[in-house]
């Protein structure tokens, strides 16, 4: 495909999506919306696991870990404190920004696969916590979160929902994209590239991976705010370190730092289950086929990021396959 | 190469929707049944569904009710909070008229809420969870019993058939066990003549409890009650013969499991436990359990009695309203009385729970759990 034919392709699918985006809540069944919900939900988990794999390079096994404490602090300040669902929104940006210190400090000396151990054991750590403790409702969980509330309107209709999602996810979408192009953004990028040479070149890498780390917190934090709310219950089991590779699969899938793949990539996993639910019992198994298929098609990922194509085409293949065994493992275990 | 294989995969993706389109029929009755069909609970969601297949099947053999046909529609839950909340929305999209099933408390808890929200009538059948109807949503009922119905049945079944005065009581600080105490020891304060003795923790992954029950021992317990689990279970009935500690051993449901009695060894004999009982145990599931081993050629499961009836009270409800408008289903529903069903009378309370309490004594015979006949 030529470069011509193909900005045609990604002009339209751009349209598409904000037609769908748009579209959904107006014409959709409850359903429907809520499909469409839980996609905005990934977009924003993928976007925040987006800045610290596809931005600086560190792998995060554990991810769902800030994903859960957001969730629990706006469950907890909601259900105990009768706190509105804003005010939790900078306490839980607070304390998942406080996680990612200490998650990321200890963290900074190690890199690939000892990394990749040591945030599945953070992952871990959280969720059986959170089975044990009395305040997160030990395995039961919290229930009874309250709708979020504007003025005397309470959102508590799917559409009202899903535009509170969207309104996240343009959030979200617009830090991922400014974070990219900032000085920041640049600096990850050569961190990830090659750290010695980036340390060389003046780059602070402690001071970058951190805030990698603390600003992946984050994102991940409003989105488990948003996620409790949504729910309005929330219990351990939807923490697991399933959930921290389905979010990993997300960004592999999408194209590693591609913020329009991980839109596409959240909308492939969400909504390729629900599509598959006629398979019944191998439900789960055809997702696993599915998801093989696509990564033999497009090892690149489904919309790669266009910087790291031009830097890396001779290294993409090899660590695409790479990538595609992962999501393959990751799918069958799912299972 | 590739484009074959993307097409391959297109089209693989669209026959589930071909099939979702013939499927759908305008005249049959739905009745939702989410249960977990992946993952580790797999199983009990299999037993489960079969058991509303069976249920809708004989109704349609005698014609259906009102003259139209039933359907279940059974959705994937993988017992989780997101994925439940998915397929709670599918359901009610699907058109079905009310919702029997679910199986984990915590993926039937966030859906009720989606139901509430959309006036649909949830039976649901193994959630044994108190929140669950705690949330006093209107349309959530129950047929299994609530985790703290368990320790005023003890408490019942120690001063009424055991003649117990004097009660200990040990937990292991867990949030079941404590509960299932606590609940005991406030249905026994309300008892004349009955002292609980002693009230106090053991610690989780202990072998060794002389100490306890040695101060136990002194204080000449007619009943001593274990609410927490199985491994501590077990180690505790042996200890307790062994320094001849007066009275019986009585355990919470925790302890329904064969390692109690191989752990235990001789001296689990006589030993009670409360719990609910399984489908074969019940004499009035027998009809239930010959028909359903008929007709799937294996033993239901533990939850698969009680769907049955879950799913049946909802088609009785329909039946009595003489309409399928989901608010006139959840008025019926909660107007139930008496029912007969395979796990025996089914009425319910205000909050929606049973009020038939779902418990029995099971006594240990011969190193088997055995069902207590409690007049004898």
């Amino acid at each position: 495909m030529n470069a011509l034919g193909n900005r045609w392709v990604r002009g339209a699918l751009v349209v598409a999506v904000i037609v769908v985006a748009l579209g959904l809540p107006i014409v959709g069944t409850p359903y429907l919306i809520d499909v469409g919900t839980l996609v905005l939900v990934y977009i924003m988990l993928g976007l925040g696991l987006n800045v610290v794999v596809g931005y600086a390079g560190l792998l995060d096994l554990g991810y769902a870990a800030f994903f859960a404490i957001g969730a629990y602090t706006t469950g907890i300040l909601m259900d105990d404190a009768h706190l509105a669902f804003w005010w939790t929104l900078p306490v839980a940006a607070c304390f998942t920004a406080l996680s990612g210190v200490v998650i990321g400090t200890p963290t900074l000396r190690l890199r690939s696969d000892y990394l990749a151990i040591v945030t599945l054991g953070f992952g871990e750590i959280v969720r059986i916590a959170a089975t044990n403790l009395t305040f997160t409702g030990g395995p039961e969980g919290l229930y009874g979160i309250a709708h979020p509330t504007i003025g005397g309107f309470v959102l508590r209709s799917p559409q009202a929902l899903y535009f509170l999602g969207l309104a996240f996810v343009l959030v979200v979408l617009a830090g991922s994209y400014n974070l990219a192009r900032s000085r920041l953004g640049r600096a990850w990028l050569a961190i990830r590239e090659d750290e010695a040479a980036a340390q060389a070149a003046g780059i602070y890498p402690v001071h970058s991976k951190l805030m990698a780390y603390v600003l992946g917190a984050v994102f991940a934090g409003a989105a488990g705010s948003f996620f409790a709310v949504k729910l309005t219950a929330i219990n351990p089991s939807s923490f697991t370190f399933i959930q921290s590779v389905t979010i990993l699969m997300v960004i592999i899938l999408g194209g590693m730092g591609s913020l329009p793949g991980v839109i596409l990539a959240a909308a492939v996993i969400v909504v390729l289950p629900e599509v598959l639910r006629a398979f019944d019992q191998v439900r789960m198994f055809a997702f696993g086929i599915g998801l093989i298929i696509l990564m033999l098609v497009r090892p690149q990922g489904l919309w790669p990021s266009r910087i790291g194509q031009i830097e890396r085409r001779a290294v993409a293949v090899s660590e695409a396959s790479a990538a595609a065994g992962v999501a393959a493992d990751a799918a069958a275990t799912t299972e | 190469m590739r484009k074959w294989c993307a097409v391959v995969a297109v089209l693989a993706l669209l026959v589930p929707l071909t099939a979702l389109g013939a499927g759908a029929q305008g005249a049959t009755i739905k009745i939702g049944v989410p249960v977990p069909l992946s993952g580790g609970n797999a199983k009990m969601g299999d037993d489960i569904s079969k058991a509303a297949t069976l249920a809708i099947e004989e109704w349609n053999a005698k014609g259906g009710v009102l003259g139209r046909k039933l359907e279940i529609m059974t959705f994937d839950d993988a017992c989780d909070a997101q994925q439940s909340v998915t397929a709670a929305h599918k359901l009610v999209d699907a058109g079905v008229v009310a919702v029997a099933g679910g199986y984990c408390s915590s993926a039937a808890i966030p859906a009720s809420a989606v139901y509430h929200d959309s006036g649909v009538a949830f039976v649901a059948d193994a959630s044994s969870n108190p929140k669950l109807t705690d949330q006093g949503f209107e349309n959530v009922f129950r047929v299994i019993g609530r985790d703290d119905q368990q320790g005023p049945y003890a408490a019942g079944f120690m001063t009424k058939t055991l003649k117990a005065h004097r009660v200990a009581i040990i937990h292991d600080n867990t949030v079941y066990a404590k509960g299932l105490a606590d609940a005991t020891k406030a249905a026994l304060s309300g008892k004349p003549g009955v002292q609980v003795v002693f009230f106090d923790a053991i610690t989780p992954g202990e072998k060794d409890f002389s100490a306890v029950l040695t101060k136990v021992k002194s204080l000449k317990p007619d009943v001593t009650y274990f609410t927490g689990y199985y491994p501590e279970g077990g180690l505790l009935a042996k200890q307790f013969k062994d320094l001849g500690v007066s009275g019986k051993f009585m355990a919470g449901d925790a302890n329904n499991d064969p390692t109690f009695v191989t752990e235990a060894g001789a001296a689990a004999e006589g030993d009670f436990v409360t719990s609910t009982p399984l489908p074969q145990d019940l004499g009035t599931a027998k009809a239930f359990v010959d028909r359903y081993k008929k007709r799937f050629n294996q033993d239901p499961g533990p939850y698969s009695a009680l769907e049955y009836d879950a799913v049946n009270i909802v088609i009785n409800a329909i039946q009595r309203a003489h309409s399928t408008d989901r608010a006139a289903i959840i008025k019926a529903i909660a107007a139930t009385k008496g029912y007969k069903g395979a796990t025996g009378s089914i009425g319910f309370d205000k909050k929606g729970d049973r009020t038939t309490i779902l418990y029995i004594p099971y006594i240990i015979k011969g190193g088997k759990f055995t069902p207590y006949n409690v007049s004898s």
